[in-house]
């Protein structure tokens, strides 16, 4: 009897460390995910392509931390902490030398940025929104306001235009977010699968990028 | 009941205030000036045109050993290798269009190394400020970049803003209209406006470190370049937009760059390296004490301060000696040769740039 009890004692222990080294593992849980992005030639510049790392990980109930690494560099370029409350998603972007930029509704876009790392809320619906943006600088504050539109994209469709391979073969419920300036001039475009946590194909001014490895 | 008095007084108040009003939107008045500079001023360098292919050719500077013949001596030995065979592969077009160059690399470069460039000798191979320059420009040819389109006025008084004047930091712009880009570093801006209702009316002038300098050029030789245009405000005076007006409307900046990271795209010129060369001064006999014996020999040696040296002849030996005075070198150069006892046999003295004299003297 002491055997068995002292037997069930031992087996609830490891239980219990099993389970908790297991929600320790899925709070914790790193997911990376390889970009290949190709920047266009402009004038005398050659064309040319690099590869990010995108490294996602669960800091705490409601936080994602996004971290955006060269192939090369063994510190993030920038990074996204996503903090999730009701609806409501703020975005607080870090890039090196401490710069600083925050987003809200999930909404976070960086023209110009060489890094991949714009995010973009993802409607189920197809839908237009427009969110504006405030920077500071020398004291005074500049205003950015952008449209946000959602629309959902067949697979023949996604194919047609490249923006995924041949081999592609789902998930198929894809939307294609496209953010535009107050000029209606293109900013950024994402093709999401439905509830996924990162884009397949990414385009901007001036570079085109597609997930090679997840 | 109102008496006359209060009514004429409100009758004056309800004037003043249209006076007011219209002075307000009918008569521009000045929002302030500003002038900015950033803590490092860029040096001046050369774009390194490709139809030259001066890194690998020496053309347009001092032929061979080239700047990257000299890195490559340096590191393995011998030159010409794999580094001037990527550079040919990659740059050197004799056919390419006249303006296409290394002009963003060199910005780029002068914006993010922040220190003095001189002419250094490391076992025997002299490097000079135009070699030093060329290697940094390589070295700079694949950085991460942040870019804006500068043609938007309103992300250019932005950019000067948030770099210049909150960070102290130079930024690169292409201030080329149309299709050739030229890059130069922006490091300093001088800013009147005036306010008309919700328009702000900006003039500015820009400094920049120009490019078509001598390949050895030392220091910033600048450059200023004015434009104006009008910012538009919310009610909060919060800049919502802008246009460019007068003249630059057809003559405004571009793209606009700032580096974040350097990285050479070239597998076989390591950044840190050229860094170490670039930050290097002076030759190896400097360490040596106030006055350097040297036995005889060729030496290839920099003047930057006052330098001695003492070398024993014997009877029928020729000193050969050759000054150069480089372009940039502010200070006149002074030359005396003394024999055993101290007694002047030759002296020159150089007071204009890039002048040389060979003198021989038999003993």
């Amino acid at each position: 009897m002491r055997k068995k009890l002292m037997y069930a004692f031992l087996v609830s222990i490891c239980l219990m460390t099993a389970l908790c080294a297991g929600a320790g593992f899925a709070q914790g849980r790193e997911s990376m995910i390889r970009i290949l992005s190709e920047y266009r030639e402009s004038g005398s510049i050659p064309g040319s392509s690099k590869i990010w790392e995108i490294r996602l990980v669960q800091i705490s109930e409601g936080k994602r931390l996004i971290s955006f690494y060269s192939e090369t560099s063994e510190d993030p370029l920038c990074s996204l902490v996503i903090s999730s409350s009701g609806n409501m998603n703020a975005v607080a972007w870090q890039g090196k030398n401490g710069r600083r930029k925050n987003g809200a509704e999930g909404f976070l876009v960086m023209p110009g940025y060489p890094v991949p790392c714009d995010l973009v809320p993802v409607f189920a619906e197809d839908n237009v929104r427009v969110f504006e943006e405030k920077t500071e600088a020398g004291g005074r504050v500049f205003i950015s306001r952008y449209q946000v539109s959602s629309k959902a994209i067949s697979l023949d469709e996604a194919r047609e235009n490249n923006w995924v391979r041949g081999e592609f073969f789902g998930p198929f419920d894809l939307r294609m977010v496209t953010v535009v300036d107050r000029q209606g001039r293109l900013v950024v475009r994402q093709l999401w699968p439905l509830n996924a946590q990162w884009w397949i194909y990414e385009e901007t001014l001036d570079r085109q990028s597609r997930v090679i490895d997840q | 009941m109102m008496n006359k008095r209060m009514k004429d007084s409100r009758f004056l108040v309800i004037i003043a205030a249209g006076f007011m009003l219209i002075f307000f939107f009918c008569f521009p008045f000045a929002a302030g000036a500003e002038e900015h500079e950033a803590e490092f001023m860029p040096w001046s360098g050369y774009w390194w045109p490709f139809n030259n292919g001066g890194l690998s050719t020496g053309v347009g500077y001092r032929g061979h050993p080239a700047p990257l013949e000299k890195y490559e001596l340096l590191e393995n030995g011998t030159y010409p290798g794999a580094l001037t065979e990527w550079y040919n592969e990659r740059y050197y077009d004799p056919e390419a269009p006249d303006w296409y160059g290394l002009c963003g690399e060199w910005a780029m470069a002068a914006c993010i190394e922040k220190y003095e460039i001189l002419p250094s000798v490391e076992d025997g191979i002299v490097f000079r400020v135009g070699d030093k320059k060329g290697l940094l420009t390589m070295a700079h040819d694949n950085n991460y970049i942040e870019r804006a389109d500068g043609s938007r006025p309103e992300i250019f008084h932005y950019w000067l803003l948030n770099f210049i004047k909150d960070k102290g930091e130079a930024f690169v712009a292409d201030l080329s209209t149309g299709g050739e880009v030229w890059c130069y570093p922006i490091y300093k801006y001088v800013m009147e406006s005036t306010l008309s209702g919700n328009i702000e009316s900006v003039s500015v002038i820009i400094s920049h470190a120009k490019d078509n300098v001598p390949p050895d050029y030392m220091g910033t030789e600048s450059r200023q370049e004015g434009y104006t245009y009008d910012i538009f405000l919310n009610a909060t005076g919060e800049i919502i937009g802008g246009e460019w007006t007068g003249a630059s409307v057809s003559y405004h900046p571009e793209k606009l760059l700032y580096p974040l990271e350097v990285r050479p795209a070239c597998p076989y010129l390591d950044y840190e390296e050229v860094v170490r060369l670039a930050r290097s001064r002076d030759d190896e006999l400097e360490a040596l004490g106030q006055v350097a014996q040297i036995a005889p020999g060729t030496y290839n040696l920099i003047l930057l301060d006052g330098d001695d040296y003492k070398i024993s002849c014997l009877p029928g030996n020729v000193i050969s000696m050759g000054v150069e005075k480089l372009p940039g070198s502010s200070e006149d150069i002074t030359c005396v040769v003394l024999d055993s006892n101290g007694h002047e046999v030759e002296s020159l003295i150089l007071d204009h740039q890039d002048q040389r004299v060979n003198f021989v003297i038999p003993h």
